[in-house]
């Protein structure tokens, strides 16, 4: 038996009749990182005694009852864990080895039972997209391990579509949640602005980051979201909005529903296999009686280039917190304050993190502040705007989640690509609405692809019914990659 | 079009507590100024009594009442800071 094929409702029961231990779900999950992982890379540390002794107190019956009891799971490591080494996937927290305190989300995992076997890879503080940035190692894409897993929740993605964990928790600022679920053929939920707690989770672009599950399943993701949303005293811009049922409504006919399909997410710089792809979505929808119509959200076309400006700025801020004086890497030879502020972020930091901080810095500096950010800040208004009108005549959005499959390992991506993946993906975070990836289909060399489905605020419900009703009709949740160990 | 000078870029390295190498300098104001041309398109849009959003969400001054909580990690804490000497973080000379 292996993780893969099994959902979070199916292990419950088996975990239920005694079939199976929560220990011996860790020890599977634990054997299948033993063995798969040293050609996936997606582990950066694992907490195999940790995992072991909180499995055993499940089944003890210390979390009799709770939603992802005995559940295997992988945090994204820019998300603090007590006692256990938080590195954001940078040399500057490479020796981070306690935060002293869990997330908000890592309590509620805690809390409902789940057992965590380790922290995954990632861009470096979130930044990039294929989670090579990261300074400590490249994760690959369980399908090919020539290609990337995206990113930057790259190792959270990869752990799941390799049946090392049954799910992970991963952070979306611009896309990075929903395009390496894409990548890697499983689901991934970026929720709704302010639903889940942020207390924990590094900033990155604080008034983009948003934390999520992804998951294989639809409804194993809807579980997760059910146990991790909710309001939060620690994090100011946390809504005290009612959780609802996500499970309860994932069954609820579709027919009768009415999805806007963007112009502006279906240009020419989306791959034949891609575009297919939404195409098929676009006919199964339709045969299960939900309305489908091209729309115009022109300015849709502006949303990464006002989230290249937003994020870098408020990266910008976020990353001065590095300073080496309380925690972080210092360098050695600073002869002053200031010198060992430079040397210390300069040998710490990476390139791309380093790129970010003085794009960032330049788009808040002087004019260019009133020219770039607070331009861009009122783009952002008008770009809401647009999505809360179609919104409002239509009950979804649907597109690609990225404009081509998985990109090649160590390949600079085409700029042009990666902008339209970017399109596709920060303009969800711009307007601050949920955003599911669902897998859609394969490339003919064998590479998965996704389709994105997009919410009103706080209708992650819908959002989950359609993306449910899909992966029914459509089966492709069901083909596992052939990694090590996966029973077809 | 606003483009970043090598004496701009020295200025926000500077402001962002970095070095760049000499070598770094040319790819970095090629690579940045590349990025900055490609937001230029923004400014095509009307914005006039536009609002900006500054929020992920429109709450403000959340609040909740201020409990005091009595935290005890202060050694292990200062564990993490690179020097120290038992009570307070130490770094290099900020004055002579």
């Amino acid at each position: 038996m292996s993780l893969h094929k099994y959902s979070i409702n199916q292990l419950e029961e088996m975990l239920d009749k005694k079939e199976i231990s929560a220990q011996e779900l860790t020890d599977m999950s634990v054997k299948q990182i033993k063995a798969v992982d040293n050609d996936i890379q997606a582990f950066l540390t694992v907490t195999e005694e940790e995992a072991l002794k909180n499995a055993k107190a499940v089944d003890e019956g210390q979390a009799t009852g709770k939603s992802l009891a005995g559940i295997p799971v992988s945090i994204k490591d820019n998300i603090v864990t007590k006692g256990t080494r938080t590195t954001c996937a940078s040399k500057m927290l490479e020796n981070f080895t306690d935060p002293l305190y869990d997330a908000t989300i890592v309590e509620k995992l805690n809390e409902a039972g789940a057992v965590s076997v380790g922290k995954v890879n990632l861009d470096e503080f979130a930044m990039g997209s294929t989670t090579e940035t990261s300074a400590f190692q490249k994760t690959k894409n369980p399908w090919n391990t020539d290609h990337v897993p995206g990113g930057s929740s790259g190792g959270s993605a990869a752990s799941v579509a390799a049946g090392e964990v049954i799910f992970s928790i991963g952070s979306d600022t611009g896309g990075s949640i929903r395009q390496p679920a894409a990548f890697c053929g499983v689901t991934g939920m970026k929720p709704t602005y302010g639903l889940v707690s942020r207390y924990g989770l590094v900033p990155m672009a604080p008034s983009l980051d948003q934390a999520g599950p992804i998951t294989r399943t639809v409804a194993d993701n809807a579980r997760v979201l059910q146990a991790i949303a909710g309001h939060d005293v620690n994090d100011a811009t946390s809504s005290k909005q009612a959780v609802p049922d996500y499970s309860a409504s994932l069954k609820e006919d579709v027919k009768g529903l009415k999805i806007a399909v963007p112009k502006q997410f279906m240009t020419d710089m989306i791959s034949e296999e891609v575009r297919e792809a939404v195409n098929n979505a676009v006919k199964v929808f339709e045969s299960l009686g939900v309305v489908c119509e091209e729309v115009d959200m022109p300015n849709v076309a502006y949303a990464e280039s006002a989230y290249y400006i937003i994020s870098s700025a408020e990266s910008a801020s976020a990353m001065a917190r590095y300073d080496s004086v309380r925690y972080g890497h210092r360098a050695e030879s600073a002869e002053s304050m200031i010198d060992m502020y430079k040397q210390s972020r300069t040998e710490g930091f990476g390139k791309e993190v380093k790129r970010r901080i003085m794009l960032g810095t330049a788009m808040l500096s002087g004019e260019w502040n009133e020219a770039y950010f607070r331009k861009a800040q009122k783009v952002r208004t008008i770009i809401t705007n647009e999505f809360k009108q179609t919104l409002s005549e239509y009950d979804l959005i649907l597109g690609p989640t990225t404009a081509q499959e998985a990109f090649k390992l160590n390949e600079t991506p085409d700029k042009q690509v990666t902008q339209m993946n970017d399109r596709l993906t920060t303009s969800v975070n711009l307007a601050g609405v949920p955003g599911l990836s669902v897998p859609a289909g394969f490339t003919k060399s064998g590479l998965p692809l996704g389709i994105q489905l997009i919410g009103n605020h706080f209708d992650e419900s819908t959002v989950y019914r359609a993306g449910y009703t899909f992966e029914q009709a459509t089966g492709y949740t069901e083909k596992l990659p052939t990694i090590g160990g996966s029973e077809q | 079009m606003a483009q970043l000078t090598e004496e701009k870029l020295a200025h926000i390295a500077d402001q962002s507590r970095l070095y760049i190498a000499d070598d770094e300098v040319a790819s970095l104001l090629d690579d940045l100024n590349d990025t900055i041309s490609y937001t230029e398109k923004i400014t095509k849009i009307d914005t006039d009594h536009v609002k900006a959003t500054t929020n992920g969400n429109q709450l403000t001054n959340v609040l909740r009442e201020d409990i005091p909580v009595k935290w005890e990690e202060r050694d292990a804490a200062l564990e993490h800071a690179p020097e120290h000497d038992g009570a307070h973080f130490k770094v290099p000379t900020i004055m002579d």
